[in-house]
């Protein structure tokens, strides 16, 4: 019986610190996501400002060196401008964000500041445009480090946490 | 084929208009083989020109279509494919060329800087101009300015709207392709405002023939002896020569063996030889073939081509 009582609070104690230990790894995941947008974003405004180009020929170049669902959002988002269904470019890309990286699930912050990058984007000049661009990058840029600055409390805590409420339930249930 | 083209033409125009405006067109049932012009200006009726003759639409109502400033807005979008940044030295000049090979002027506010167009900005009026090539109008003019199947250096002088860059274009094809009178040849186009070749993102939307290299949207000076260095051609041609830059590359790219076929603006052989720039190249017998466009005759006719010395060898007949 004790043997029995004694491998129960074991694989409750390390179900409950796995749990823990995958939300850690999903919040980890979060921020590598967030990474991918800051480097997608990058690329734009760096081929904005060295060819030039039209944004569908831009997303067509620079959709294939993204995983999913990055390369989908960036595809439809091509597809979509060539289809010309949209009288203003933000609300295609507003949409675009809902549809397509709904998986990732931004924090509103998040997605507000991703949508403002789009708000502005080839409706007006290239100094103004490069002017924005480098400004809602820069705050993606702090986001992140923010995001970032607290991995390691958070990692703490998860493990804290989880092996805590095992024990807690461990004390609960005998 | 014509149909293909046809319908092809229509997609192109109608997807850079606003959807207001797209309905309208649709529900009128266009003809767009006679379309010459649409113009949308900011609170003015949307005017459609049909050879030189100007219609607004709906045609059965007396309410016209009215232009508000979001369609203005809307159609740049799609012209520039939501991308204005891209289109900034276009628009410098005034225009945009699309695909297809239509041209888009825009009127607004100008953006000065150093007393030279910036940019331009709160547009106003847009001009679509819809591009129609005539294949095979130069079917007259190759016999007579062609010689043991190599072309002359030739000067096509031209009043504004007579069909000279027209007529060039269509020069510049044959040879490239080549013909009974003419072995197809290398061509090099300088093409400084995406005239000739109707470019868009580079490549002509018009027929330039298969041997033709096109420098889209450079100074043509600087073009023709970059197309010299760098794409050995065997002809060059350049629309709308005039200045003393224009003339010495001229001379570097005659020097180099290649053939130029150039167009000028004007309306006689005296007026040409009375501009002091273009008159050494004809004082030194520079060209070879000279042809003279006139629209009293009709557009795009000839009226007549003169040799090297000013000997008349073509004179359309009334």
């Amino acid at each position: 019986m004790f043997f029995a009582k004694l491998t129960g609070s074991i694989c409750l104690i390390t179900a409950c610190t796995l749990y823990s230990r995958l939300i850690f790894l999903q919040y980890k995941r979060y921020i590598a996501d967030l990474n991918q947008i800051y480097q997608i974003l990058y690329r734009i405004r760096g081929e904005i400002a060295y060819s030039r180009s039209p944004l569908d020929d831009i997303l067509y170049h620079i959709r294939n060196q993204f995983p999913e669902p990055f390369h989908t959002w960036l595809s439809n988002l091509m597809k979509q401008i060539t289809l010309r269904k949209f009288t203003k470019f933000d609300s295609l890309w507003t949409e675009r964000i809902t549809e397509d990286l709904n998986t990732i699930r931004l924090k509103p912050g998040h997605r507000m500041l991703l949508a403002e990058f789009g708000q502005h984007l080839g409706s007006i000049d290239y100094e103004t445009e490069a002017g924005t661009m480098q400004m809602v990058l820069e705050r993606f840029k702090t986001e992140i480090q923010k995001e970032e600055s607290t991995l390691k409390t958070k990692n703490k805590l998860c493990n804290y946490l989880g092996f805590m409420t095992g024990l807690f339930l461990v004390i609960l249930l005998l | 084929m014509k149909d293909v083209q046809k319908k092809q033409r229509e997609t192109q125009i109608l997807q850079i208009l606003p959807k207001t405006i797209r309905r309208e067109l649709e529900a009128e049932a266009i003809d767009f083989d006679r379309l010459q012009e649409i113009r949308i200006r900011v609170g003015q009726p949307l005017l459609l020109v049909f050879n030189q003759e100007e219609c607004m639409i709906p045609s059965s109502l007396t309410d016209k279509h009215m232009v508000t400033k979001n369609e203005v807005r809307e159609t740049l979008d799609y012209i520039s494919n939501y991308s204005l940044y891209a289109f900034e030295n276009e628009m410098k000049q005034g225009f945009i060329t699309i695909e297809g090979g239509h041209r888009v002027g825009l009127t607004g506010k100008t953006v000065i800087e150093n007393n030279k167009v910036k940019n331009m900005q709160f547009i106003s009026s847009i001009n679509i101009r819809i591009a129609h090539e005539i294949i095979g109008c130069a079917d007259g003019v190759i016999p007579y300015i062609s010689a043991n199947r190599q072309i002359c250096h030739t000067l096509i002088i031209s009043p504004p709207r007579c069909g000279k860059t027209t007529l060039l274009r269509d020069l510049v094809r044959q040879i490239s392709n080549g013909n009974k009178f003419v072995k197809g040849c290398t061509v090099g186009v300088v093409d400084e405002r995406s005239e000739l070749g109707g470019c868009f993102m580079g490549i002509a939307q018009n027929h330039m023939g298969i041997r033709t290299d096109i420098l889209d949207c450079c100074p043509k000076a600087e073009g023709m002896i970059m197309l010299v260095r760098s794409m050995s051609p065997e002809v060059i041609a350049v629309d709308e020569i005039g200045s003393p830059e224009d003339v010495h590359a001229i001379e570097y790219v005659m020097h180099c063996g290649c053939k130029l076929l150039a167009s000028v603006h004007g309306s006689s052989m005296e007026e040409i030889q009375n501009q002091p720039i273009l008159n050494r190249l004809i004082q030194e017998k520079r060209f070879e073939r000279y042809i003279l466009l006139d629209h009293s005759i009709g557009i795009g006719r000839i009226k007549k081509i003169f040799d090297e010395r000013g000997s008349l060898i073509f004179q359309e007949s009334a």
